[in-house]
């Protein structure tokens, strides 16, 4: 069982089925990208995830402790940030941070010293005295990760907390996220695939109410690797392309090829056996090869055979 | 009720900051000025504006004390009320519409606890503007009508008190019930309007709670026994108590 557990919960809106039985876990010390479109359900299963929201069957467990809708004691495990934070607009960064730390029961020594810490963390330490009502939307994001950390959660949830951002914002954001996961746990919805990339390890695909993909990062990356071989060619050669190209197709271990510009691309069999192979024969060919490449999958071609 | 106690200091500040108490304090002193000056003068103001010639010889009552306590009921019970709904209606609902209380809840905050805190800040900032227009309403009518007295003033200003608090404790579980930021004035504004319309038949509504707003004038007035007020001072303590916890259960069973 992980750190959150997420059983067979399914949950509509009227006739608008949004989670459909939809089960993963996720693993202590990872930081777990959670995509899907827009209107895909990713809110709704971290409103379900904090009680906020009841789901229509199925249980969350965090840390083995079962998440009861309305009640909030699992809530103490978890930090949350919201895609769209809404302070006190009267209140300092500072008096915000002391607001949460003593609902979550620090005592006042815990509370100065974690409020100092967590605004040096997300850069708000000189504007920690300035009432909130005045920050931008990237500063009280950055607020919003320092009170989801206040009280040392076991996981921290934040939804889409890229998405509104200028690309300043954004890079400080996820570089703020990168140094949190030392800290914690991270569950950390959005639809930016680079954003996954750049700090995710985990990543779940949520689609139609499940998850149509998830795993570690790397290892769903290589099971989906198609053996696909890239090669740059000198432009001399660019007109040669397309006989060569019908004259290559008859080898048994090409599956497809394809040709733009100078660049050209081969599927085979197995890129290990037939690389090789496949070099020698354009070499043979009196082609200059200019680059050779194995193409990795990226995210997005992923995400896109997925939902598609 | 966890985290009760952060959420009400929270609460206070929060009064203090939006200039909520500066406000139910200046609105509640002004509504004590009017009164005894207002009894004093109308005479005299009826009689520029030619309303003596025509009461004729019967001419103007000369104006006493019972006159300026009936203008203190007739002021607070309609300009105070209002005011308080006005000042305390959108603590929750506005809160519930804006988000802000997705951070504390999801942080452990129990909802009994935002419930109670709000209406123990309502019940203060109302129990605070009571007092302060009864004080100024009593020096001044003693500065203008020296040595009057009624023996039941406290009780028919407690009467008007309850009837207040009546409508208070309604505004938790009318913002818990409805959407919308103003949602919390719904079914005080509702319930006002109903009971309203009740007080026109006091003998057959006599547990009508809005009959203790007129009640504390028809006391002073010796037109009426404060006991003929104990159905409608249950049933607004019964619904003082049992409608904020009624609250709660509505509120821990909804989505945020």
């Amino acid at each position: 069982m992980g750190l959150l557990t997420i059983d067979s919960v399914s949950k509509s809106f009227g006739k608008l089925e949004v989670l459909n039985n939809l089960s993963f876990a996720v693993e202590e010390g990872s930081v777990f990208g959670f995509i899907g479109r827009n209107g895909s359900g990713k809110t709704t299963t971290m409103k379900i995830i904090v009680g906020l929201l009841k789901a229509d069957q199925g249980d969350v467990y965090i840390n083995g402790t079962k998440v009861i809708f309305g009640q909030t004691p699992t809530n103490h495990l978890i930090g949350y940030l919201p895609d769209v934070p809404e302070f006190y607009g009267f209140m300092n960064a500072y008096e915000y941070l002391r607001f949460c730390g003593k609902i979550t029961g620090m005592n006042t020594t815990e509370i100065d010293h974690k409020s100092t810490d967590l605004l040096t963390l997300v850069g708000l330490q000189d504007s920690a005295q300035r009432r909130i009502k005045g920050y931008s939307r990237g500063m009280k994001q950055r607020l919003g990760i320092a009170q989801a950390l206040m009280h040392n959660p076991l996981l921290l949830i934040c939804d889409e907390p890229t998405s509104a951002l200028d690309p300043q914002g954004r890079s400080e954001i996820l570089a703020i996220l990168s140094q949190v996961r030392q800290r914690t746990t991270v569950l950390f919805s959005t639809h930016i695939l680079a954003d996954v990339e750049r700090i995710c390890d985990t990543v779940g695909v949520l689609h139609n109410g499940k998850l149509a993909l998830g795993g570690n990062l790397e290892a769903i990356k290589s099971t989906h690797r198609r053996d696909t071989i890239l090669f740059w060619l000198d432009e001399v050669d660019v007109r040669l392309l397309g006989l060569v190209a019908q004259d290559l197709q008859t080898l048994p271990f090409i599956e497809r090829i394809s040709v733009a510009g100078t660049v050209f691309s081969a599927d085979v069999k197995s890129v290990r056996e037939d690389g090789q192979k496949l070099l020698a024969a354009l070499a043979a060919r009196q082609l200059t090869i200019l680059g050779y490449q194995v193409q990795e999958p990226s995210l997005e071609n992923l995400y896109l055979d997925v939902i598609s | 009720m966890n985290g009760f106690g952060a959420f009400f200091s929270k609460e206070i500040v929060q009064t203090l900051r939006s200039f909520r108490l500066l406000i139910v304090v200046g609105i509640f002193i002004l509504l004590g000025l009017m009164n005894a000056p207002m009894a004093k003068f109308t005479p005299q103001i009826l009689e520029l504006a030619g309303v003596g010639e025509l009461t004729g010889a019967m001419g103007l009552a000369e104006p006493t004390a019972l006159d300026a306590w009936m203008q203190f009921f007739g002021n607070v019970a309609q300009m105070g009320i209002l005011a308080i709904l006005l000042i305390c209606g959108a603590a929750l609902s506005g809160e519930k519409s804006k988000g802000t209380l997705v951070l504390p809840l999801t942080k452990g905050l129990g909802r009994a606890g935002v419930i109670l805190a709000k209406y123990l800040v309502a019940t203060l900032l109302w129990a605070l503007g009571m007092l302060v227009a009864a004080l100024v309403s009593w020096a001044l009518t003693l500065a203008i009508f020296p040595g009057e007295n009624f023996p039941n003033l406290v009780f028919s200003i407690a009467m008007l008190w309850l009837f207040g608090q009546f409508l208070l404790s309604l505004i938790p579980l009318s913002s818990v019930l409805f959407k919308g930021s103003m949602s919390g004035l719904i079914i005080p504004g509702a319930i006002l309007f109903i009971l309203l319309i009740l007080t026109s038949f006091p003998d057959l509504f006599f547990w009508n709670p809005a009959l203790l707003a007129t009640g504390g004038a028809n006391i002073l007035m010796e037109a009426k026994e404060p006991l003929d007020y104990l159905v409608a001072g249950i049933v607004s303590l019964v619904t003082i108590v049992g409608a904020p916890l009624v609250a709660i259960l509505v509120f821990r069973k909804t989505s945020l």
